[in-house]
């Protein structure tokens, strides 16, 4: 049993995943606020799984503080997070992601990934991925990389006739785009697609 | 000698072994063929004693004694070895000190007193694996760690040479190896034999291993059991039509 | 997947029933009262120690400090300490010898239960020795004094080079950094110092024993290390101590300056006994092209709270911190790396192994930071927790704060158990349960004890193999 959740704000609370049940969560966040936000997923019965994906475009002053938190307490639960950042201006992100496996989540397999692209030398960003394990018996990981524009694929790029502005904006893309073909939703990926776009129609790409 | 007798096993709810039946005595070379899905990896792995198969019924003796409630390392202890279909990795531990390691247990489980040394292990090891025409790099490499497909089997069959045990399964040696690979690979195989007289397990789906290494036994396993055995010429005619033909006369 | 019965009886059957609980009789001349730590006792320590003014000045504003700093509210569980039960400071003789023969016979006895080699062996450039509190025996070789290498005791270089010692002494950890260092500030005693002077390169390591033996002895040693530019030096530090049944605390500060184009790496291998907090603040600074390698080691100990430090300060410097730790049943390991990067073109690595069983827990704890304008930075984490039963556990708690755009930043972490298949496989060659297990997590460990000096990483190896099959000597 499938079920998408497409939405364009966190805020805190917690969401309980069925038995059985499979829940695809895309978090599409262009706009930054004050307080921190915490958002929990627990899956209380076995054979749950979770698909996060946040997509996070900061830009001038905005600051995106928020935690997620993944709690284990049954069987067979899986968890796969990914947030990609893309970061101008004086964006700031601030993100805790906790994956919590308690001793009977026996068969847990979970993992967490941010990316952040750091597009300009004002921008900030803090990330904590954590893990708590209390069980052998189980699959977890995290991942974090911080970084800017591949020079090389820019250049390579530009070599094939696009302006510098064009050849970033479509790096830029790619980077937020690439989770987007696991949503098993074709309407939805284009949604997204367009709602990328318009975010960074917004932004003035500068050269950095 | 290992004596197999209505052996059924099962993984999970799931049947894969519906009652074997087969005699393998030191000397002999069996080989194993059948179509995916008959169990025939199974059949090795609930002989060697691997925790997710459960034995419903039946028995396996090796030399006279039951094996089937023993843990793997006892019955590598007895004299049984499996090459396995998918060697795995074993990260930090080097080739060499492995296996002396694995020589000297089962050397002082078979009530010998003497262990040996690094130094005297050394041309042991540099000769086995000249012999599977690897470069003695591999003997300070990680178990299996980074090896090529090709690779791991020749390592599996380094490792059979070097504990000389009394039966050998060999779970699908052949597969993904190229002819010149096949063709050390069943060298090693046959020259362990000619020292030893070691009985040996081969299950494959391909004849062609059979070229190289001549069979005294050939059986056909389907759903679990073995339906039909013969001599290699057997295997001549399962290249030739496939075994739909067997299964199908067989029901 | 169920443990397999013969794993969880071992489990069940392991107490950390630990391998060195040995005791000396002790014979120390002064001992300070229990009933907690005073102006008064850090008054007699100083005296005793014939100290400058400057130093007792020093220490009775850190133990002001140490009074109104609270605990700290994360990490381990340190409820346990009771500041009021612990001797802050234990003189078993008058003066250093640097003569092997001439260091007391009971001394002697405790190295050498324990194993350790004596020192005027050739491959060792010197070594200083500390039981209870003070530098006991220490030795150093003609050609470092000649080539102007000073390694002494803190106590004696405080005397010897006034001038030099003024210079770095709490520059790296002040007081004020956090309770525990304002408690060593107050009462340290023993430890290393070292200085190498520009270009010059000790080849052999230099290295240090010692141990906690009385009762309630607190160990709050103090080591400072300084590479002058273009120097380069490996200190190593490695430590057993016996069991007792009240709680000692060890809280040591290290603190490292590593100057332009110079290297240091400090190793530490430490076993305390399962009654011991031991809690270290290790921090140093790398200055233009300086490399800095921590290489940590922990088993043993009741809770380990430690972060090794460095701080890359100016362009070219390099920081790597390699750490491993074993939790067995009822410990506690919090430990983890700082790398602070505020310079550009500067790059880090830390490589952390954990490995827990028994209930034992280990937590890794660590703080990547890129300050604004450090550009061009790259830096490289990875840590990965070994589980070895249901009952461990293990908990990761990496920040990342960066506020530069040019830079290239990745983290991994991983937790696994050991294999099912993995198991299987080893053995169907022959090995048990308890050996298989064994040579995987030997195997698990091994990029980081071989980098490690032989003696050690077999020493190491032997520790590891006793905690995992719970066999005691």
């Amino acid at each position: 049993m499938y079920k998408l959740i497409i939405t364009d704000k966190i805020s805190t609370e917690t969401i309980t995943i069925a038995k059985d049940q499979t829940l695809g969560y895309v978090l599409f966040l262009d706009k930054g606020w004050e307080k921190t936000q915490r958002l929990t997923f627990e899956f209380k019965e076995e054979n749950a799984t979770l698909h996060f994906l946040a997509i996070m475009i900061g830009k001038n002053k905005e600051k995106f503080p928020m935690e997620t938190v993944s709690i284990h307490k049954n069987r067979n639960t899986k968890a796969y997070y990914t947030l990609r950042s893309a970061l101008f201006d004086e964006a700031e992100v601030d993100y805790l992601g906790n994956l919590k496996i308690e001793k009977n989540a026996h068969s847990t397999d979970c993992y967490l990934a941010h990316h952040t692209l750091m597009l300009s030398k004002d921008a900030k960003t803090n990330t904590v991925p954590c893990l708590e394990i209390e069980t052998d018996d189980v699959k977890a990981g995290h991942a974090a990389t911080i970084g800017n524009i591949d020079e090389d694929l820019a250049f390579y790029l530009e070599s094939r006739g696009l302006d510098k502005k064009s050849a970033k904006t479509l790096l830029i893309r790619n980077f937020l785009e690439s989770e987007l073909k696991n949503i098993p939703d074709e309407e939805a990926q284009k949604s997204l697609v367009e709602k990328i776009d318009a975010a960074l129609k917004n932004i003035v790409i500068k050269d950095v | 000698m290992l004596e197999i007798k209505n052996l059924h096993a099962n993984i999970g709810d799931l049947k894969i072994l519906n009652g074997i039946n087969l005699t393998i005595h030191s000397g002999e070379i069996h080989a194993i063929m059948g179509p995916n899905g008959s169990g025939k990896s199974t059949l090795c792995n609930v002989l060697m004693g691997h925790p997710k198969y459960e034995v419903t019924k039946g028995s396996a003796k090796f030399n006279g004694k039951e094996i089937l409630s023993l843990e793997p390392n006892e019955r590598a202890n007895l004299g049984l070895f499996l090459g396995f279909q998918h060697p795995l990795e074993i990260s930090g531990v080097s080739l060499g000190n492995f296996l002396r390691l694995a020589k000297n247990l089962n050397l002082k489980a078979a009530g010998e007193t003497k262990q040996i040394s690094p130094m005297e292990f050394m041309p042991m090891l540099k000769k086995t694996i000249g012999l599977l025409k690897m470069d003695e790099k591999f003997i300070t490499r990680s178990v299996n760690e980074g090896f090529s497909g090709g690779e791991k089997k020749r390592a599996e069959i380094v490792q059979m040479a070097l504990l000389e045990p009394k039966i050998a399964m060999l779970d699908e040696i052949d597969s993904g190896l190229d002819i010149d690979a096949l063709k050390i690979v069943a060298k090693g195989i046959t020259e362990t034999f000619k020292k030893t007289g070691l009985g040996v397990l081969l299950i494959t789906h391909y004849q062609r291993l059979l070229n190289y290494i001549t069979p005294d036994f050939v059986h056909v396993m389907a759903k679990g059991k073995i339906i039909l055995s013969g001599d290699k010429k057997l295997a001549h005619k399962l290249e030739k039509n496939g075994y739909e033909d067997i299964l199908k006369n067989t029901k | 997947m169920a443990v397999p019965k013969s794993t969880q009886k071992l489990i069940d059957n392991t107490l950390g029933d630990y391998k060195f609980g040995f005791k000396t009789k002790n014979k120390a001349v002064f001992k300070t009262p229990k009933g907690g730590l005073t102006p008064q006792i850090v008054e007699e320590i100083s005296k005793r120690k014939k100290e400058p003014k400057w130093m007792l000045e020093y220490r009775l504003n850190a133990l002001k400090i140490f009074e109104k700093k609270n605990m700290p509210s994360w990490g381990g569980d340190l409820s346990g300490i009771n500041f009021e039960k612990i001797h802050y400071y234990l003189q078993p003789q008058d003066k250093p010898k640097t003569n092997w023969k001439d260091v007391p016979r009971e001394i002697k006895d405790t190295f050498e239960k324990l194993g350790i080699p004596e020192a005027e062996r050739k491959f060792l450039a010197g070594t200083g020795a500390q039981f209870e509190s003070e530098m006991v025996y220490h030795s150093l070789q003609k050609e470092l004094t000649k080539k102007g290498v000073i390694f002494d005791s803190t106590d004696v270089a405080l005397q010897k080079y006034p001038e030099i010692f003024k210079q770095y002494f709490g520059k790296v950890v002040p007081a004020h950094d956090n309770k525990f260092a304002a408690l060593n500030s107050a009462v340290w005693s023993g430890g290393s110092f070292i200085y190498v002077p520009k270009n010059v390169h000790i080849e052999l390591p230099l290295q240090a024993y010692f141990r906690i033996n009385a009762e309630n002895m607190g160990q709050f040693e103090r080591t400072l290390i300084i590479a002058d530019e273009g120097s380069s030096v490996h200190y190593v530090e490695g430590c057993t101590a016996p069991t007792y049944s009240t709680d000692s605390l060890h809280s040591a500060v290290v603190e490292i300056i590593v100057k332009k184009g110079a290297r240091v790496q400090y190793t530490t291998i430490q076993n305390w006994s399962t009654n011991v907090y031991n809690l270290v603040t290790k921090r140093a600074f790398a200055y233009r092209d300086a490399e800095m390698f921590w290489l940590d080691c922990n088993l043993g100990s009741k809770l380990t709270m430690k972060y090794p430090a460095i701080y890359l300060l100016e362009p070219g410097a390099r920081g790597e911190v390699q750490s491993l730790a074993f939790a067995n049943t009822n410990q506690h390991q919090d430990a983890g790396a700082k790398i602070i990067h505020n310079a550009p073109n500067t790059t880090s690595k830390i490589v952390a192994k954990s490995i827990s069983k028994g209930a034992g827990r280990s937590t890794y704890r660590g703080l990547l930071k890129v300050a604004k304008n450090a550009k061009n930075i790259k830096s490289h984490v990875s840590c990965d927790a070994l589980l070895l039963d249901n009952a461990s556990r293990s908990d990761t708690y990496p920040t990342m704060k960066i506020e530069e755009n040019e830079v290239a930043i990745a983290h991994e972490a991983t937790v696994s158990k050991i294999g099912e298949e993995q198991l299987f496989y080893l053995m169907s060659r022959g090995l048990t349960e308890e050996e298989a297990a064994s040579a995987i997590v030997n195997g698990f460990a091994k990029p980081i004890i071989k980098q490690l000096p032989m003696e050690y990483a077999l020493e190491l190896n032997r520790l590891l193999e006793l905690e995992m099959t719970g066999s005691v000597g």
